[in-house]
C-alpha cells in the first residue's frame, strides 16, 4: 500500500522532471550558451537519480548517473552536438523506462555506447559523417534494404547519398552494417537503413529509387510490439469532458436519424444506422473507460485521516481498505470524497467506543473500521463498517422528538427502518456531546443529498452493541444511461432500465386495505398515479435498493440510450425529476428520480414490511 | 450609447405594455413545443430544448395572475443569465430607447413592495412597465407579486 503510494508520488515527480528536461534540452539546443539551463538540467537529472535510488529503481538510478556524467562533461567541454544527441537519447530512454519499465535491451545498448564512447575518447575520435546522419533514441517505423548497382565502385558515396536523402524525409535511427562500416565500404551490395518517417512507404521507396546507381529498394513497416505502446498519457479532464459531451451529442443525433428512418420506413437507412449504433456504443464505452479512476486514488488519503481523527478522539482504531482497484467515473469519485470523510468521522466519533468502554463490553480495545468497495450489477457499493456501539434507536427517537422533528407518539410507533431514516433529516446528530470532528459540517443529510444527486442511494444497517454499516450505492457512470421511455399523463418520461423491476397490465392492480397495490411474488407493491392523472394501461414497478413502487403509465414507448441533462431554475427544485433528456424528435423528456418516487409517502417501501 | 438612455425590449401582456432591458435578454424565440412539468408551481409553463440545453419556461401571464389565453404571436424571451430561463409573453412589439426623463422610478407601485418593477416608461400616451426580469423570478419576490396579482385581478374584474 505504502510503497504503491510512494511509487505514485515518485512517478508524478519524475514526470515533472522529465517535462522540465525536455523543455530545457530544446532550449539548450537553440541557445547552447545558456549555462544556467545546463545547470538546471544537471539538477533535474541529479534529483531523479536520488529519487530512483531511494525507490530502489536501480536501472533508472544507473541511467541517471550516466546522464549526470554526460552533463558534467558538457559543462567542462561545452555543448557539443554529439553530447546533446546522447543526452536527448538518454532522456527519451528514461521516459520510456518510467512509463513502461521495459526497455532493457535499449538501455544496455545505450549504456554500452556511452561506455564505448568514454573508452574511445582521446583516441583522436573523428566522427564519421555517416554517423552524423543517424538520430538515436527514436523508434523506427520503416526498414529499408537498398541494393547498389552491380559493379558500382563508389559504394560509400552511393550509400551516403541514400542516407542523406532519407535523413531529409525523417530520422534515420540506425543502419546495418554500422555507419562506419558503410563508410569503409565493408559491405557487399546491399545495406539496411532503419527510418522513422511520416511519409508513406511508396514515397520513401520512390525517393530512394530515384537516386543514381541504385538498383532496387525494399521497404517494410517495422511492427511495433504491443507491450511497447500500451502506455498512458496524461489528458486534461476538460478534454475528457468535451469528448464525453460530443459523444452524448452524437448519440442524440443518432436517435434523430433513427427517428427519421422509422417514420419514413427507410429500411436501408435503418440498416446503416445499426452499424452507427454499434460504433457509437463502442465509442461511448471507450470514453467512459477513459473517465474511470480507481477508488484507491481517493482511498489512499484516508488511513492518515482516520489515524489522526482517532488520536484526537482518544480512540484506538484499526483501519482496513478493500476494493481500491475498483474504478468509477471521475465525476462520481470527485463527489464522494466528502461524504466518505464524513461517514468515517462518524464511525470514529459516534461508532467506535473508547478503549475502556470497549473492554467493559468485552470487546477488544482496538476498534475496527472497514472501508470497502464492491462491484454490483449496475454500480458500485462503497461501505464503511465499524464494530462500535451501533446506533441506539431509542436515542434517535428521543433526539428526533427533542428537536421537534416528530411527535412522541409517532416516534414510538416508528419501525426500525423509519427510525434510521430520521438520521438523514437535516441537522440530526445523536452524539451525546458535540465533538470537534463530527458535530459540525455536513451531516448525513448532506451525504444523502450528494449520493442521490449522483443517482445513487444510501443505506444504513446497525446492530446495537455490534456496529454500524453505512453503504453508498453508486452508479458506475452518470451522464448516459439506458432508459425506458413511457408516457405518463401525456408527458414522455424516462426511467433508468436498472430501476425498472417489472411492467404489468394495470388490470393486475388490486385493492388491499384501501390501498392500490400489485402483487409481486410475496410482496405487495403500492401503486400510484404519479401526476394525479386518470390512469393508464400499464403499471411500471420501480425499484431502488429495497424499495419498490408502482406507477401507472399510459404507454410504454421503448428502451433507448439517453443523455441525462440537468434541469434549471424552478424545474430543478422538483424532487420527482433527476433531469431531462432530448429525444430524437427534439422534444424534451423528463427523467424520473426513482429514489424519491419509491421513497414518496415516507416509511417502508412496500406493504410487506412490518 | 449614452448612460442616461434605457434600451428596452417591449412586449405585450394582456392590454398592457411591459419592457425589459435589452442587456437582460439573450434572445427571443418563437413559441415551440413545451414539455409540461407536472408538480411544478403553476407559473411554470414547462421545459424547452434550447439548442441542447434544457431551459425552464415561465408564463408571465400566470405569474401575474392573468387569465390563460394563447395569443397567436406568443414569444419566449430567454433571459441572459447563468441558468437559462425563458419567459412567455403575448407578443414582442419593438426595441425602444427611452431617456431617463421618460422614466419614472417610483419606490412603490400599487402601494406594494415591488422591487421587480424598475420603473414606468412614458412615451406619448403610452405607459410601459419596465421589469427587472431577474427579480421577477426570485422566490423572495413572489410575495410582493402576490399582492400585485390580487390588484391586477381586481382591475381585470372591474
Amino acid at each position: 500500500m505504502n510503497t504503491q503510494k510512494y511509487m505514485a508520488m515518485f512517478l508524478e515527480e519524475a514526470e515533472e522532471h522529465l517535462q522540465n528536461l525536455g523543455r530545457l534540452l530544446v532550449e539548450l539546443e537553440a541557445e547552447p550558451d545558456r549555462g544556467e539551463a545546463l545547470q538546471e538540467v544537471f539538477r533535474s537529472v541529479h534529483t531523479l537519480k536520488g529519487l530512483a535510488s531511494t525507490m530502489g529503481l536501480e536501472k533508472i538510478a544507473t541511467l541517471t548517473h550516466r546522464l549526470e556524467n554526460l552533463v558534467e562533461e558538457m559543462k567542462r567541454e561545452g555543448i557539443k552536438q554529439e553530447l546533446m544527441d546522447l543526452l536527448f537519447e538518454g532522456v527519451d530512454l528514461l521516459e520510456e523506462m518510467l512509463r513502461s519499465g521495459e526497455v532493457d535491451a535499449e538501455l544496455d545498448a545505450f549504456l554500452g555506447r556511452l561506455q564505448g564512447r568514454e573508452a574511445g575518447e582521446g583516441r583522436g575520435g573523428r566522427r564519421s559523417p555517416f554517423r552524423e546522419l543517424i538520430s538515436g533514441g527514436i523508434r523506427p517505423n520503416y526498414e529499408l534494404r537498398v541494393w547498389i548497382e552491380e559493379g558500382e565502385v563508389l559504394k560509400s558515396v552511393r550509400a551516403f547519398t541514400v542516407l542523406k536523402c532519407l535523413s531529409g524525409m525523417g530520422y534515420i535511427t540506425g543502419t546495418f552494417p554500422e555507419p562506419e562500416r558503410l563508410e569503409e565500404e565493408s559491405f557487399d551490395r546491399s545495406f539496411v537503413v532503419r527510418l522513422r518517417s511520416r511519409r508513406s512507404m511508396q514515397e520513401i521507396r520512390e525517393a530512394v529509387e530515384g537516386l543514381p546507381e541504385i538498383e532496387r529498394v525494399e521497404v517494410r513497416e517495422v511492427e511495433r510490439s504491443g507491450e511497447r505502446r500500451s502506455q498512458s498519457i496524461r489528458v486534461s479532464t476538460s478534454t475528457l469532458d468535451a469528448l464525453m459531451n460530443i459523444t452524448g451529442e452524437l448519440i442524440i443525433n443518432r436517435s434523430v436519424l433513427e427517428d427519421i428512418a422509422r417514420r419514413h420506413g427507410l429500411e436501408e437507412l435503418q440498416d446503416a444506422l445499426d452499424m452507427t449504433r454499434r460504433l457509437t456504443s463502442e465509442l461511448q464505452f471507450v470514453v467512459m473507460k477513459a473517465r474511470m479512476v480507481p477508488l484507491g486514488y481517493i482511498f489512499s488519503s484516508f488511513p492518515r485521516m482516520v489515524r489522526e481523527a482517532a488520536r484526537r478522539e482518544g480512540k484506538e482504531v484499526e483501519f482496513a481498505i478493500y476494493g481500491g482497484e475498483i474504478e468509477l467515473d471521475r465525476a462520481v469519485i470527485d463527489e464522494i470524497v466528502e461524504p466518505l470523510v464524513h461517514i468515517l468521522r462518524n464511525a470514529i466519533s459516534h461508532g467506535i467506543e473508547t478503549p475502556e468502554e470497549r473492554e467493559r463490553a468485552g470487546k477488544p480495545r482496538r476498534g475496527r473500521i472497514t472501508l470497502s468497495a464492491v462491484k454490483e450489477r449496475d454500480g458500485v457499493v462503497i461501505s464503511v463498517e465499524d464494530d462500535g456501539r451501533g446506533i441506539q434507536l431509542d436515542r434517535v427517537r428521543e433526539e428526533a422528538v427533542r428537536r421537534g422533528l416528530v411527535g412522541r407518539e409517532k416516534a414510538e410507533a416508528m419501525s426500525r427502518e423509519e427510525v434510521l431514516k430520521l438520521l438523514f433529516l437535516p441537522g440530526f446528530s445523536t452524539a451525546g456531546r458535540v465533538t470537534e470532528l463530527s458535530g459540525r459540517g455536513v451531516g448525513l443529510d448532506a451525504v444523502k443529498g450528494t449520493v442521490e444527486a449522483l443517482g445513487g442511494h444510501v443505506e444504513v444497517e446497525t446492530t446495537p452493541g455490534g456496529g454500524t454499516r453505512v453503504s453508498l450505492h453508486l452508479p458506475l457512470t452518470m451522464a448516459i444511461l439506458q432508459a425506458m421511455l413511457v408516457r405518463v399523463d401525456g408527458i414522455v418520461c424516462g426511467v433508468p432500465i436498472a430501476n425498472v423491476a417489472r411492467v404489468l397490465e394495470s388490470s393486475s392492480i388490486i385493492t388491499l386495505h384501501r390501498r392500490r397495490v400489485v402483487r409481486l411474488g410475496e410482496d405487495y407493491v403500492p401503486v400510484e398515479n404519479l401526476f394525479g392523472g386518470n390512469g393508464g394501461r400499464y403499471v411500471l414497478v420501480l425499484e431502488k435498493g429495497s424499495m419498490r413502487r408502482g406507477i401507472v403509465v399510459e404507454e410504454v414507448l421503448g428502451i433507448q440510450e439517453v443523455v441525462l441533462k440537468p434541469l434549471s431554475g424552478e424545474a430543478a427544485k422538483l424532487r420527482e425529476f433527476s433531469g431531462g433528456t432530448i429525444l430524437g424528435n427534439g422534444e424534451v423528456a423528463l427523467m424520473l428520480d426513482v429514489g424519491s418516487i419509491v421513497g414518496l409517502g415516507g416509511g417502508s417501501g412496500s406493504a410487506g414490511d412490518e | 450609447m449614452q448612460e442616461d438612455e434605457l434600451k428596452l425590449v417591449v412586449f405585450r401582456l394582456g392590454d398592457e405594455e411591459y419592457a425589459a432591458e435589452v442587456s437582460q435578454v439573450r434572445e427571443i424565440i418563437r413559441m415551440e413545443k413545451i414539455t409540461r412539468l407536472p408538480r411544478a408551481p403553476e407559473f411554470v409553463e414547462g421545459i424547452i430544448n434550447l439548442r441542447g440545453q434544457l431551459t425552464t419556461v415561465i408564463s408571465l401571464r400566470r405569474l401575474f395572475g392573468l387569465p390563460e389565453e394563447q395569443m397567436p404571436g406568443r414569444r419566449i424571451i430567454v433571459l441572459d443569465q447563468e441558468e437559462p430561463t425563458g419567459i412567455v409573453v403575448d407578443s414582442v412589439t419593438e426595441v425602444l430607447s427611452l431617456s431617463r426623463e421618460e422614466v419614472d422610478t417610483p419606490e412603490h407601485v400599487f402601494g406594494a413592495d415591488t422591487r421587480f418593477i424598475k420603473g414606468v416608461g412614458k412615451r406619448e400616451d403610452r405607459l410601459i412597465i419596465i421589469l427587472d426580469l431577474s427579480r421577477v423570478l426570485k422566490p423572495e419576490e413572489v410575495e410582493g407579486l402576490q399582492e400585485v396579482r390580487e390588484l391586477v385581478a381586481q382591475e381585470v374584474r372591474e
